[in-house]
């Protein structure tokens, strides 16, 4: 009965998911498989491509973590040292803050002659860790504000410093809280385009182009095939990662056989 | 070296609450002391003081001869035994105990030694490889008291390890805990609300209320001779009678043994009751309580099995004179013999 009436509030959302999006794709295959030419062997030699795969990937491998580690460990400051009000508000506001209206203010300073010598994917990074990191600050804080403080207690009696305990006894019992931000940190980090697009606009320093300006580029020019090719890539590539992530999660689960 | 010493500790916590006031308490060397009294009296705060994880707001705390109040947990050498037992969820039972000594950096041979051989005094080999959610209350009370003991502390305290657990069982692992205090010759600091566990378990007992100990004795003394009216009537089950007087303003206590049921009168000088109507009855094994109303007044009279009374009918009851406690009607201090 409960699934059913459940069931009554996900569907039309599964439906306009699925006509929106998942159909569209779908069709949209076409391009890749049944056009002329081998739209993937083609897309691997194509040099913006290349290069904003690999600016992506570096991308991913160094804010994503560094938007966890900031998050985790402002949330655990927040509940040992009791940062203040400010403090906490600072963290959380900017996820509220819509890419275009501050848009301007990140121009500005990326236009400063100071940031002339800094690497372009830094800037973006330093603007994703700023609108990211109230999210996976939430998830960690929502986390340890419901943990048994006694087992972390039990872990200090027993001979175990801050940072073991924080690795040894924290980490893996917020091992649900970590998978979150990971994913939700994921998510924030492919939809940074649109803040960059705001404010370095289409044609970004080749540092900081990413697999989003690519695919952007080349809905505009219409060439429809390498669009989807590199989509299909990228999604296989967010599908591994994910798998990846889900996985090593289940795993602390059933370490803990909850 | 273990004697513990509080002396004038206050505890303030930060919504300004303040649990404990100029607290004092000696503890000897290898003693089995049970802090006892009704919930929130600050039973637990104590504990947490002495292991640090709770900082006094002022005053001293002394372990051994050392003051210890700067002195951070994991430098204490004290293992406490949580009342939910705080069982690392992510490691088995053996991960859990093997974790102190890992720290200490003990090989992993002699890891192994240690842990098998407090498995074999516990009981606890064939669960050794199970997760702490995998297990029974009292399995995982026998867990967390291996983690405990495997690091040969100086001081134990326990924070009511025994609630979670069926009374069966309870009364098996307070004899354990005995004998473990015995074999193990080292302090212990237990803590409980339950007065019977504090009666059967502590070579002295502290009675504790609103974060002030009434009276620190053995059971013995404390059960013959409460200082106050609040010890009085904590401990000891049935509780204690009390009978006012308000000509004298003083309460007369009386325990449920002392009160007799009797056509005859005693002798020696006594205080007698009469037209007291039978309530109820309840067999406790050899022993019979009978609950009495005696003009509004409820008393309770713990008697032999074999003494026969019928519901409803009235008796008269009677209390020498030398078994009465006398209380002081607004203080409810004890008065003694003199003042009366
Ligand atoms: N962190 C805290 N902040 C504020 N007040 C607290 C805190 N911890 C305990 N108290 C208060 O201090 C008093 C003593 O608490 P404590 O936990 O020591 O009681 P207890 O004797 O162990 O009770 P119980 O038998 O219920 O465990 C209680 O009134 C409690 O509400
Ligand atoms: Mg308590």
């Amino acid at each position: 009965m409960k699934k059913y009436s459940m069931m009554k509030y996900i569907l039309p959302s599964i439906f306009g998911v699925a006509f929106l999006n998942l159909v569209p794709f779908i069709i949209a295959q076409k391009y890749v498989f049944f056009s002329s030419g081998g739209s993937f062997t083609d897309i691997f030699s194509n040099m913006g491509f290349i290069i904003s795969i690999k600016n992506t990937a570096v991308f991913m491998s160094v804010f994503i973590p560094l938007a966890v580690i900031i998050g985790f460990v402002t949330a655990f400051l927040t509940e040992y040292l009791k940062l203040s009000f400010w403090v906490q508000a600072a963290v959380i506001l900017p996820i509220t803050v819509p890419a275009s209206s501050v848009s301007g203010f990140f121009r500005e300073i990326a236009a400063s002659s100071a940031l002339e010598n800094i690497n372009g994917l830094f800037i973006v990074g330093f603007i994703f860790l700023w609108s990211c990191i109230g999210y996976t600050y939430i998830i960690f804080l929502i986390s340890l504000k419901n943990r048994d403080k006694s087992i972390e207690e039990a872990a200090y009696l027993d001979g175990s410093g801050t940072l073991r305990t924080i690795f040894s006894i924290m980490l893996p019992l917020h091992s649900e809280a970590l998978v979150l931000a990971v994913i939700v940190s994921t998510y924030n980090s492919l939809k940074i385009f649109r803040m960059t697009y705001a404010i370095f606009g289409e044609y970004p320093d080749y540092r900081m182009f990413m697999i989003q300006n690519f695919l952007h580029l080349k809905l505009k020019e219409l060439s429809l095939d390498t669009l989807m090719a590199g989509a299909d890539i990228l999604l296989a590539f967010i599908f591994i990662l994910l798998f990846f992530i889900l996985r090593s999660g289940r795993k602390h689960k059933i370490k803990m056989s909850l | 070296m273990a004697e513990i010493i509080l002396k004038d500790v206050t505890k303030i916590y930060p919504n300004g609450f303040k649990a404990l006031e100029d607290f004092s308490l000696k503890i000897t060397d290898k003693e089995f002391l049970v802090l006892v009294g009704p919930s929130g009296c600050g039973k637990t705060t104590i504990l947490r003081i002495i292991a640090g994880l709770e900082e006094a707001s002022a005053g001293d705390v002394i372990i051994g001869d050392r003051r210890v109040n700067d002195v951070l947990p994991k430098d204490r050498n004290i293992s406490m035994v949580f009342q939910n037992y705080a069982l690392y969820p992510h490691m088995n039972v053996y991960e859990n105990m093997a974790f102190s000594l890992k720290l200490r950096k003990i090989g992993k041979k002699e890891i192994q030694e240690k842990i098998l051989n407090i498995a074999g005094i516990l009981e606890i080999e064939d669960i050794l490889y199970k997760k702490p959610a995998t297990l029974s209350g009292g399995q995982k009370q026998r867990a967390a008291l291996g983690r405990a003991i495997i690091r040969e502390p100086d001081i134990f305290l326990f924070d009511e390890p025994l609630s979670n657990i069926d009374a069966k069982l309870r009364t098996q692992m307070r004899i354990e805990l005995i004998n473990l205090h015995k074999r193990l010759g080292t302090t212990f600091i237990y803590v409980t609300h339950d007065q019977t566990e504090a009666m059967t378990m502590g070579e002295r007992i502290a009675v504790m209320k609103d974060g002030i100990i009434q009276q620190m004795d053995t059971p013995e003394n404390i059960y013959k001779n409460p200082v106050n009216i609040f010890t009085a009537g904590f401990i000891g089950s049935p509780q204690m009678n009390f009978i006012k007087d308000s000509d004298k303003n003083i309460i007369m206590g009386v325990r449920p043994e002392k009160l007799k049921i009797s056509s005859v009168e005693p002798e020696e000088s006594s205080l007698s009751l009469d037209q007291c109507y039978v309530e109820a009855v309840e067999l406790i094994g050899s022993e019979k309580l009978i609950y009495f109303d005696c003009n509004g007044l409820k008393l309770i009279s713990k008697v032999p099995e074999d003494i026969q009374t019928i519901k409803g009918n009235s008796y008269k009851l009677y209390c020498l004179k030398k078994d009465i406690h006398y209380f002081d009607g607004e203080k409810g201090e004890k008065l003694y013999y003199e003042k009366i």
